[in-house]
């Protein structure tokens, strides 16, 4: 067995939590949520550019998938600060997909995500009905994982 | 706010005023967007990177209470640096709280993220309770580190339940499984429901 060295390291965060004075927890998220509220055009119009460019992508034989995985990641991380969950969780689920598909390309899937990032987006659906499309989405990655024999 | 996870009491305080944070993520967007989450949370000396070599830089130049550390990055994976931080980074920063940001909780992410050396993973999209949560209970974690051939980082074992069978362990307060002989006599059954008999209390 190697020898393995164990000891108690200096927690530097320790001392900024459970303080006698301080910001309470209550008053820091609402300034946070403010911070964020205060970014939203700028992430609104960067998600629009991403979702765009993921359109032209997925129209391609051969897109760059590093690219369309960078794009994806991107929408799952910042849409929800936007207060644009399903598209956010529309991101999450691509980006899965992207992985799933390995080294090989389905532009298949690749417009129906381009299409539904793009409603989600412009909010022109229903909540049931983007919870249904998200469903749909999923079982989709789904049968890519494990296609049926 | 309307639903405090229980790690978020309300009456608790923070004071991360006077911490530092090093933020490495190569979307500039979402650099921006944790940026403007930890400044509400009055943690204001930022360090924010858009790539590992500007990262490493910047280790070797201020010591940090968090990092915050996006897996996939266009010039490599968050885990590298996270590896390379623990194992091969300054002195003042090798046990620094790291917390790793991913786009899945797939086993693969989690248990890399852990591997790597990092003390937790936090799903994307972050949402600033989530990440207070997670501040607060990186500044509770009380986890011994280990140094090994193989490993650096915090104690992967959340649960001590002891060394594997028939090995001695590893950790000073690992206790070994063969037990000796009772230094005192057993106690009467008397003595016991001595310990356990109600009794009268005036409030």
């Amino acid at each position: 067995m190697t020898a393995a060295r164990f000891y108690k390291p200096a927690n530097r965060l320790a001392d900024a939590v459970d303080v006698r004075f301080g910001t309470r927890v209550d008053d820091a998220l609402v300034k946070a949520d403010d911070a964020v509220r205060n970014a939203q055009a700028g992430m609104r119009e960067s998600i629009a550019v991403w979702v765009e460019e993921i359109g032209l992508l997925c129209g391609q034989p051969a897109p760059d998938k590093a690219r369309l995985l960078w794009l994806a990641n991107g929408v799952l991380g910042v849409s929800t600060a936007c207060g644009l969950g399903a598209l956010s969780k529309c991101g999450g689920l691509f980006a899965r997909a992207l992985e799933l598909m390995g080294e090989g390309w389905r532009q298949d899937m690749g417009v129906i995500y381009a299409r539904s990032l793009g409603r989600f987006l412009e909010g022109v659906d229903q909540p049931a009905t983007e919870t249904a499309v998200l469903a749909s989405l999923d079982a989709m990655n789904k049968r890519l994982e494990a296609p049926e024999a | 706010m309307s639903d405090n996870p229980s790690l978020l009491p309300s009456h608790s305080k923070i004071d991360l005023s006077r911490s530092r944070a090093l933020l490495l993520d190569d979307n500039q967007v979402h650099l921006d967007m944790l940026s403007s989450v930890l400044t509400g949370f009055d943690l204001r000396r930022q360090t924010k990177c858009l790539n590992i070599r500007d990262a490493k830089a910047a280790t070797q130049s201020a010591e940090f209470d968090l990092v915050l550390v996006e897996a996939a990055l266009a010039d490599g994976s968050g885990f590298e640096f996270i590896r390379w931080l623990r194992r091969d980074g300054p002195e003042a920063n090798r046990t620094a709280s790291v917390l790793v940001v991913t786009s899945g909780t797939r086993l693969d992410d989690v248990g890399g993220a852990r591997d790597s050396g990092a003390n937790f993973v936090l799903a994307k999209p972050i949402t600033p309770q989530v990440l207070l949560q997670r501040i607060i209970w990186l500044g509770r974690d009380r986890r011994m580190f280990v140094e090994a051939a193989g490993y650096a980082g915090p104690d992967r074992r959340f649960k001590a339940f002891g060394p594997p069978l028939g090995t001695k362990g590893r950790r000073h307060d690992d206790v070994n499984a063969a037990l000796g002989i009772a230094l005192e006599p057993n106690m009467s059954q008397n003595e016991i429901d001595m310990l356990v008999r109600p009794s009268r209390v005036n409030l």
